[in-house]
């Protein structure tokens, strides 16, 4: 008799558990149990009993169609416990951090260039230290090679979680837990946000502001050291970079750890009706967007010699991609 | 054994007959047929359960719960009028698939 329950326990297992279904395998476990005991009477041992009661159990997938229950979909898909939803968040939280640090780096080192290049008329005891401009190069290609690897390694820490990109099935009281979680966040995420947007607004000051109000009050002449002339707008490239690689430093952290909750909430751009073909457009064009952007960039700066406006490519493609993929996604509708 | 497959069509009107004079469950329905049938068709659980689902979703019956069996309570079905109808329906439709059917089989075997 037991294993009768336990059969059905386990047919229902990874069903739903609305009222109606509940119901039914109430219904069907009352009639299996005097089925089983008449077959006993009619003179069955226990086994045979229980075999046959079995045998003539069916296909649940008949009721299943009938309710109009879609469980192929789901029974496909891998469920995320709670365990798994927390290393997932805390890897895309360290993934993020490798690739906001990288990025970072990026940035100084195109500044390393600059206050090397602006120390080159630093004179020191007299002597003009000409070849530090040279050297700038080092830093920046240094800085360069630590982010790539930094980026590679990120990618790494995401590999093992690449399944959860095919869907996934969550419960509902998981759901719950880091929907909290999330709002707890979101607070932290939004002062960031508004710290980087800030820093990107008034970065252009650390360059305007000395040529304005004039070199008497411009940061090096303040600090008036002796035997020091500084090419003045060194100084204001290099803070102006220094608070946009904050900004962007920032945005890429908090961005990653919200895309993370955004995944396991399955909401956004990860919501349960993900258009397929969108998401392989959006995949598609953003791997060929951002390479392209650091090209011109680079090109920009090393050959236009642009460097104190290059970098606003990037907020430029930044904007692109998120015209670009809602307008694909609203016109495939 | 009859095949589940050929009677699929008549598993709704098969039900509806047994409960003509009386409401009945689940495990009594499926005796009778079993009974009735001299043991050539033996509905399965999942077939009858859902048949119970689509006739209530058409309101050809309707459930109750009724006397408890060792402590726990069986679901009744109860016929109504608009199954009365489709039962008579399906009865007139068996007339003509019985006559149809019956022109396309014959035994090959046999000779004139």
């Amino acid at each position: 008799m037991e294993t009768i329950k336990n059969y059905l326990d386990n047919v229902f297992g990874t069903l739903p558990k609305t009222e109606e279904l509940l119901k039914i395998k109430n219904d069907l476990l009352v009639n299996m149990e005097e089925k089983y005991r008449d077959y006993k009477e009619e003179g069955h041992s226990e086994n045979e009993a229980v075999g046959k009661v079995i045998a003539e159990f069916g296909d649940i997938d008949e009721i299943l169609n009938e309710l109009g229950i879609k469980v192929e979909a789901e029974s496909n898909m891998i469920e995320v416990s709670k365990n798994e939803a927390q290393n997932y968040l805390e890897a895309k939280r360290v993934s993020g951090l490798k690739v906001a640090i990288g990025v970072f780096l990026i940035i100084m080192g195109v500044n390393s260039m600059f206050i090397l290049g602006a120390l080159s008329n630093f004179r020191f005891m007299g002597n003009r230290l000409a070849s530090l401009e040279a050297y700038g190069i080092v830093p920046f290609f240094t800085m360069i090679a630590i982010a790539v690897a930094l980026f590679i390694l990120s990618g790494q820490d995401m590999r093992r979680y690449e399944y959860l990109e095919e869907g996934f099935f969550i419960s509902k009281s998981t759901k719950a837990i880091y929907k909290a979680k999330e709002e707890n966040f979101l607070r932290t995420h939004t002062m960031a946000i508004v710290i980087g947007v800030v820093l990107c607004i008034l970065s252009p000051l650390a360059i305007i502001v000395p040529n304005i109000v004039g070199d008497t009050l411009s940061l090096v002449n303040v600090l008036n050291l002796p035997g020091i002339s500084l090419n003045t707008t060194a100084p204001g490239m290099f803070i102006m970079l220094s608070m946009i690689a904050i900004a962007v430093f920032l945005f890429i952290y908090y961005g990653s750890i919200k895309s993370g909750y955004d995944l396991i909430l399955q909401q956004g751009e990860y919501s349960y009706v993900k258009d397929k073909e969108t998401s392989r457009f959006v995949n598609v064009f953003t791997s060929i967007l951002w390479p392209v952007v650091v090209i011109i960039f680079l090109l920009l700066g090393f050959l236009g010699g642009l460097w104190h406006i290059a970098w606003i490519v990037f907020p430029i493609a930044g904007i692109l991609q998120g015209m670009i993929t809602s307008l694909y996604g609203a016109v495939k509708k | 054994m009859i095949s589940s497959d050929v009677i699929r069509g008549y598993n709704d009107t098969i039900i509806l007959y047994l409960l003509w004079d009386q409401p009945s469950y689940g495990y009594e329905i499926s005796k009778l047929i079993r009974d009735i049938s001299n043991e050539q068709y033996v509905i399965k659980e999942t077939t009858l359960y859902s048949a119970f689902n689509r006739l209530e979703k058409n309101s050809y019956v309707e459930s109750f719960s009724g006397k408890e069996t060792q402590g726990r309570k069986r679901t009744y079905y109860r016929i109504t009028e608009k199954g009365r109808k489709y039962y008579q329906e399906k009865f007139l439709e068996w007339g003509i698939t019985k006559v149809v059917i019956d022109k396309f089989i014959k035994d090959f075997n046999k000779g004139e």
